[in-house]
């Protein structure tokens, strides 16, 4: 009804700023009911799993599998201590704690890598006239046409003793073994960047792409040297493509599963696989559950230091 | 008087753009010296290929054919951090990720000067363009003005011994446009760095320059003082550019050791001072600035008869457009004396006195 009175009024300054006010009102309902669907999927997919998940941290683990709906702290015990069978000792669980620190490792390594291969690659797309632009873009997204088991045994026959890198090394007498390189955390780490690289390149394209190249012209008008061009300006100025591309290959590879279990040959566990083996053949719901909560912290405080670190400098400049 | 060194020889360069369904010659043939301390401008349209050019002094681009010589050293092929020479760019492409001191000092630091120098140089030169206020600010929280003075300022920090200007001040609104003039040729004299300004704007080009090159179609058409070019220009393009012409068609009908005869209608033939590139019987062209034929109520006695069909007041003078009796047009400005009312009318029958030391007689 107020609606129908400012229209009446419009003239005047005050009705018209009550006629928009109304109109924000009602363009936010709709902008809700508009969001309804979105966030249903949300609570249902993302948000209720994860509560249950939680609430299971909690719980006691069933005999064959499951929980025991009583209270119990043994699932965040099991994560960082481990109990000796025999006399009852309480130790720090060294193993998970390897595991953690290797996750982290490969993860970081990997998003370094990514961003080293991946780099160029975007830098040399984004150069392209704007018809091949499409092409080479076409081409970076061509793997995730392949399932994800059969891109990891393909990666399998390069890197194994009779695979082709071995064979050609030892062909042209470089070497007079096989470099032992499957099931090592370097096929891991390798296999992960390879898996997650064009993750890298999409948000590093999208951010050089914008770079207007006069400013790198600019720079080396006034002296700079390529390689100082690309870090006083060219770095500082496509920063965003390097976060969202090193979020979104380190936060995957961090929960990573198929590519350690497949090329680390189930002696290189990562988070993924020690949270699988506790639900599968552990029987152990509540510390998986435990597990997969510490992942999440793990990725929060990650990339907490990570934005924080990038803004800082950040300050520095100005 | 010494003579003067020669800061920037262009020397025959050729500059062609080959992609798969054109190919271009922005730049055919041009020569040109550059002295040391100059301001000097390159005029011309669109396209004429001067930014092209200011493009191969800088090192952007290299030259298809030719040379480029900074002080007697041959610098076509050197890369652009490896030349004394810094720009002022058309959209000043300051850093955004940078304040206007980190800007202004960047070319120091890339040449590895000590801190306490790239300060004491940075502070001095944010003091000759009166920007010191500024130096902690965003290159993005200032006006468009303060932005050309940083770029200005950024570019000059280093020293170089010669400063492009690419369309510099095309983005400025008038007024400012004006004061950035007088500040660059105060710039200019004080630093003594040469200067070689590329504008499409002519009256830019007439007042700031001390020598200019006209181009057009990748041609240097014409290098001279603004007054060597606005009276004496050697071709019809250059007389069209550069301020208003009037052009008289006309045919040589004979030529001696100090004059040369022009018929311009059946009934008037001038007298103009000899040109060595004329012979009898040639079709010319004669370019007649405005200012200076003058107008006269007793035509017969004048060269050119006619009628007023146009006129427009502007205060110290006033533009007459005549209709000549040929069907032509002619445009004459006359200064206007002092509180008096104008004898010539709309429509009045008028003659016009051809001034014939300062007619030019062009090539076509």
């Amino acid at each position: 009804m107020s609606e129908s009175n400012s229209l009446t009024l419009s003239k005047s300054g005050r009705a018209h700023a009550l006629a928009t006010a109304a109109d924000r009102k009602r363009k936010l309902r709709s902008y809700f009911l508009l969001c309804i669907p979105a966030l249903l999927v949300l609570l249902l997919a993302a948000a209720g799993p994860l509560l249950i998940v939680l609430v299971y941290t909690f719980l006691e683990a069933g005999p064959y599998g499951g929980v025991v709906w009583q209270l119990s702290l043994d699932g965040w015990f099991e994560v960082f201590l481990k109990e000796d069978i025999f006399d009852g000792t309480v130790s720090i669980a060294d193993a998970h704690l390897s595991i953690f620190w290797r996750s982290v490792k490969l993860s970081f390594q990997s998003t370094v890598l990514a961003l080293v291969l991946g780099f160029p690659t975007a830098y040399f797309i984004a150069t392209r006239s704007a018809a091949t632009r499409n092409l080479w873009l076409f081409l970076i997204t061509i793997p995730f046409w392949t399932n994800l088991l059969i891109r990891t045994f393909a990666i399998m026959q390069v890197i194994r003793d009779q695979g082709i890198i071995n064979t050609w090394l030892i062909k042209f007498g470089i070497i007079e073994a096989p470099i032992e390189m499957l099931y090592t955390e370097f096929a891991i780490m390798l296999g992960m960047t390879y898996v997650y690289l064009p993750l890298m390149v999409l948000p590093l394209y999208a951010s050089i792409e914008k770079l207007d190249f006069r400013l790198v012209e600019a720079a080396y008008d006034l002296y700079a040297t390529r390689l100082r061009v690309l870090w006083r300006v060219i770095v500082p100025l496509v920063k965003p493509g390097i976060i969202a591309g090193s979020i979104l290959v380190f936060i995957p590879s961090l929960g990573a599963y198929v590519t350690p279990r497949v090329l680390g040959g189930g002696k290189n566990l990562m988070l993924g696989n020690l949270i699988e083996l506790q639900f599968g053949q552990g029987r152990n719901w509540p510390l998986g559950a435990a597990l997969s909560i510490t992942l999440l912290f793990i990725v929060m405080v990650s990339l907490l230091v990570y934005v924080r670190s990038t803004q800082r400098k950040d300050i520095g400049h100005g | 008087m010494k003579e003067r060194q020669i800061a920037v020889e262009i020397n025959t360069a050729t500059k062609i753009f080959e992609s798969k369904d054109s190919t271009v010659t922005a730049l055919d043939q041009v020569s040109i010296e550059i002295q040391e301390n100059e301001f000097f401008t390159l005029l011309g349209p669109s396209g004429c290929g001067k930014t092209t050019l200011l493009r191969l002094i800088a090192g952007f681009e290299h030259p298809t054919d030719g040379q480029i010589r900074l002080y007697g050293e041959d610098i076509t092929f050197l890369p652009p951090y490896q030349r004394s020479v810094n720009t002022v760019f058309q959209n000043y492409a300051l850093f955004p990720h940078m304040t206007v001191r980190q800007n202004i000092s960047f070319g120091l630091e890339m040449l590895k000067y000590p801190k306490a120098e790239i300060n004491k140089t940075v502070n001095s030169i944010l003091k000759l363009v009166r920007m010191e206020e500024l130096a902690e600010r965003r290159t993005s929280d200032i006006s468009g003005g303060q932005q050309q003075r940083v770029a200005l300022a950024r570019a000059l920090a280093p020293r170089p011994k010669v400063l492009l200007l690419d369309e510099s001040l095309s983005a400025l609104d008038y007024k400012l446009r004006q004061d950035m003039q007088i500040e660059l040729k105060r710039l200019q004299h004080e630093t003594g760095i040469t200067f070689i300004f590329v504008t499409h704007d002519q009256e830019e080009a007439l007042t700031m320059s001390d020598r200019m090159a006209v181009m057009n179609f990748g041609q240097v058409l014409q290098i001279g003082s603004p007054s060597e070019i606005y009276n004496f220009p050697a071709e019809r393009f250059v007389a069209e550019f550069i301020g208003d012409s009037n052009f008289l068609e006309g045919v040589v009908t004979g030529r001696d050791d100090t004059h040369v005869r022009i018929r311009i209608s059946p009934t008037t033939e001038l007298q103009l001072p000899t040109v060595s590139t004329v012979e009898t019987g040639m079709q010319v062209t004669l370019a007649v600035r405005p200012e200076q034929a003058t107008l006269t109520l007793s035509p017969s006695e004048a060269s050119l008869q006619g009628s007023i069909s146009n006129m427009v007041y502007f205060g110290t003078h006033t533009h007459y457009v005549i209709k000549l009796d040929n069907g032509n047009s002619f445009t004459v400005h006359q200064q206007n004396l002092s509180g008096h009312e104008s004898q010539f009318k709309t429509g009045s029958p008028v003659g016009v006195q051809l001034n014939q030391t300062t007619m030019q007689i062009l090539k076509d």
